[in-house]
């Protein structure tokens, strides 16, 4: 059995065997609609309890306390690189006190270290 | 069937929300109803395989389409409508688990116990039974009720190439039971 054939033959068997609804069934469906008719129907909707203005509000009040709270509650800034001085206690120049000029740039990665040795007078001369 | 579609009336002075549904409304569903419904029994009864369930997957279809006849456009077919959800019932039936013990625990197809039924008849269903819960749909919306293939899309939410796939697997599967049973 091919084709068309094969589906009429199972149409055919198909519809042969039919059941009529109880009539139980019915009756408990039809008492369902008429006792729960406000369930039942498709329109009824739960009422709004905040109306949207006084939502509107309620965001409007959260949006200004966030912002407040926000510009009170700043974290501090960090201080801003000072630049250090540089102190140099004592120098020598082949054994002799020597005079020490430190130069601090803007850029705190340079320090200029100037030494100049001191000169030395000749006491014999007097 | 001539239908009266005037006999709509809603209250004019209420907002659409605060609108109920009308006697009207009603009675025009249990008018679509009349021809649809025997048909829509014996689907959902031959699809579960005759379970008893089938009785409160039936019931539910008809509260919930009662339930949202609002959506139902008019010009529309209702036994499309109304076999969509169906369809969607009986999906969410098999697919919590209910219906994959359907076919062991079904209460036993009624063509076993009535000598009276062919059994040619007898042999269509049994292989029936064997069908998957959605070949078997298919196979019914097809077979029992007739249903075209694009209407078939409609109410099932599959592709017609896929439609088309599934009614061949279950064509091939009820022939090939037919024949080993012969």
């Amino acid at each position: 059995m091919k084709g068309k054939r094969f589906d009429e033959e199972i149409k055919k068997r198909v519809r042969a065997l039919e059941q009529d609804i109880p009539a139980g069934l019915e009756e408990t469906f039809l008492e369902k609609l008429d006792q729960k008719p406000d369930s039942l129907s498709p329109v009824t909707q739960r009422p709004r309890r905040v109306s949207p203005g006084a939502l509107a509000a309620a965001a409007s009040l959260l949006i200004v306390v966030l912002l407040a709270v926000t510009l009170l509650f700043r974290p501090a800034q960090a201080p801003a690189a000072v630049e250090q001085d540089v102190f140099i206690d004592y120098a020598t120049v082949e054994g002799q006190p020597a005079t020490t000029y430190i130069v601090n740039r803007h850029d705190p990665d340079m320090t200029i270290v100037w030494i100049e040795k001191v000169p030395v007078v000749a006491m014999n001369n007097k | 069937m001539a239908l009266n579609l005037d006999n709509i009336v809603r209250h004019p002075g209420r907002a659409a929300s605060e609108q109920i549904v009308e006697t009207a409304d009603k009675d025009l569903f249990l008018q679509l109803l009349v021809p649809v419904k025997k048909h829509l029994y014996n689907f959902i009864r031959k699809s579960m395989n005759f379970s008893q369930e089938a009785d409160d997957i039936f019931q539910d279809t008809l509260l919930k389409s009662f339930r949202y006849f609002h959506s139902f456009k008019r010009d529309k077919s209702f036994k499309t409508w109304i076999f969509t959800i169906a369809h969607n019932l009986l999906k969410d039936h098999f697919k919590t688990g209910r219906g994959l013990v359907l076919i062991e625990d079904a209460d036993g197809l009624p063509v076993d116990e009535d000598p009276s039924i062919p059994r040619d008849v007898r042999d269509i269903y049994q292989a029936a039974a064997g069908l998957r819960p959605r070949q078997r749909e298919i196979f019914y919306l097809y077979y029992y009720n007739e249903f075209k293939v694009p209407e078939i899309v409609r109410i099932t939410g599959l592709t017609r190439v896929n439609v088309k796939f599934i009614l061949h697997q279950a064509r091939k599967a009820v022939k090939e039971i037919m024949e080993v049973g012969q």
